[in-house]
């Protein structure tokens, strides 16, 4: 019971941890009594260590994803109205927050610090953060698709209705150019859809990057 | 048994280490006994080996070949220089205030 515990405990660390230091720490726990306290110090720890070997390209698409959420979250609780012709950006930012040049700006920064610190591929990095920062959106079609989630379309000069009249509903605020509202599938698809245009940007900051490193290096002689 | 107090430097894992390795090598198992008895301070294995992961990285400290799965860590010459540095600080602040503290 006490290796299995003592095995448990040591999964929880990365791999990298446990290939260094592992055995060391087994043997400390098998010797020593399992008690409610050290169990405790050892998950912390390992949790610790987890966080810091999750890459940046993670957090970054952690801090989007609850951005997106955010985004979700206030268009379903209290849509504001659409009174101008033209979508204002605030709008425009709650509709497609993963759209904005905002967002591009991180793909590239994300690409740019890979790049930079050596951390493996800036595409890469770059995908793993639109990737988790899309899940809103296809948590948001499937919603959508299984028919718990409807969209009201609302074109200019229109005031949303409120959630307590029109109940769990997305409003989508139509433009002049007459776009159709969001389909399910896209939306459900949405991470995918993403991947290649991440993958670019993420590259594009990626080489600026290198770019960087080359002109910091010292000329050697 | 002896629990980690919330501040002062009995509370810094990395300085109670560094302390512990002053007099020579030791393997995580020793260097926890060792501080129980020196500080009165007892540090989970997780926190322990935290503390030696960071001190590693930041090349203080040093892991030995060693012949069990337990391996030795040293202290490196540059963990020694940080280690008297800190030691002389906390000389240097703990001897101003008692002196100001008979004064008062």
């Amino acid at each position: 019971m006490r290796k299995r515990i003592v095995s448990w405990l040591l999964r929880l660390y990365p791999k990298v941890w446990r290939n260094e230091y592992g055995a060391e720490l087994a043997d400390m726990l098998r010797a020593r009594p399992l008690t409610a306290g050290v169990c405790s110090d050892v998950v912390f720890s390992a949790m610790w260590q987890r966080a810091r070997a999750t890459q940046a390209s993670t957090w970054v698409g952690l801090g989007l994803m609850f951005a997106v959420i955010a985004a979700i979250v206030s268009n379903i609780a209290s849509a504001p109205a659409y009174q101008e012709s033209v979508l204002p950006e605030h709008l425009e930012l709650l509709q497609k927050p993963l759209r904005s040049e905002f967002y591009v700006l991180i793909l590239c920064g994300i690409g740019f610090w890979t790049a930079v610190t050596g951390a493996g591929s800036s595409g890469r990095a770059a995908m793993r953060a639109s990737l988790i920062a899309s899940i809103p959106i296809a948590l948001t079609g499937l919603l959508m698709l299984i028919g718990i989630l409807e969209y009201v379309e609302v074109l200019p000069g229109q005031i949303a209705t409120s959630v307590q009249s029109r109940g769990i509903v997305y409003t989508f605020y139509k433009g002049i150019q007459q776009i159709p509202g969001p389909a399910p599938l896209t939306l459900l698809l949405a991470p995918l859809l993403r991947l290649p245009g991440a993958w670019l940007w993420g590259t594009i900051g990626g080489s600026l990057g290198r770019k960087y490193v080359n002109w910091r290096r010292p000329i050697s002689a | 048994m002896a629990r980690k107090p919330s501040s002062g430097p009995a509370a810094d894992p990395e300085l109670l280490i560094l302390s512990s390795l002053a007099d020579g090598p030791k393997h995580g198992w020793a260097i926890m006994s060792d501080i129980e008895t020196f500080a009165g301070v007892t540090v989970g294995p997780g926190t322990l080996y935290n503390a030696i992961t960071r001190l590693v990285e930041k090349e203080l400290i040093a892991p030995l070949e060693g012949d069990g799965r337990q391996r030795p860590y040293k202290l490196t010459a540059r963990g020694t220089v940080a280690l008297d540095e800190q030691l002389q600080n906390m000389r240097r602040i703990a001897s101003i205030g008692l002196r100001r503290l008979r004064l008062a």
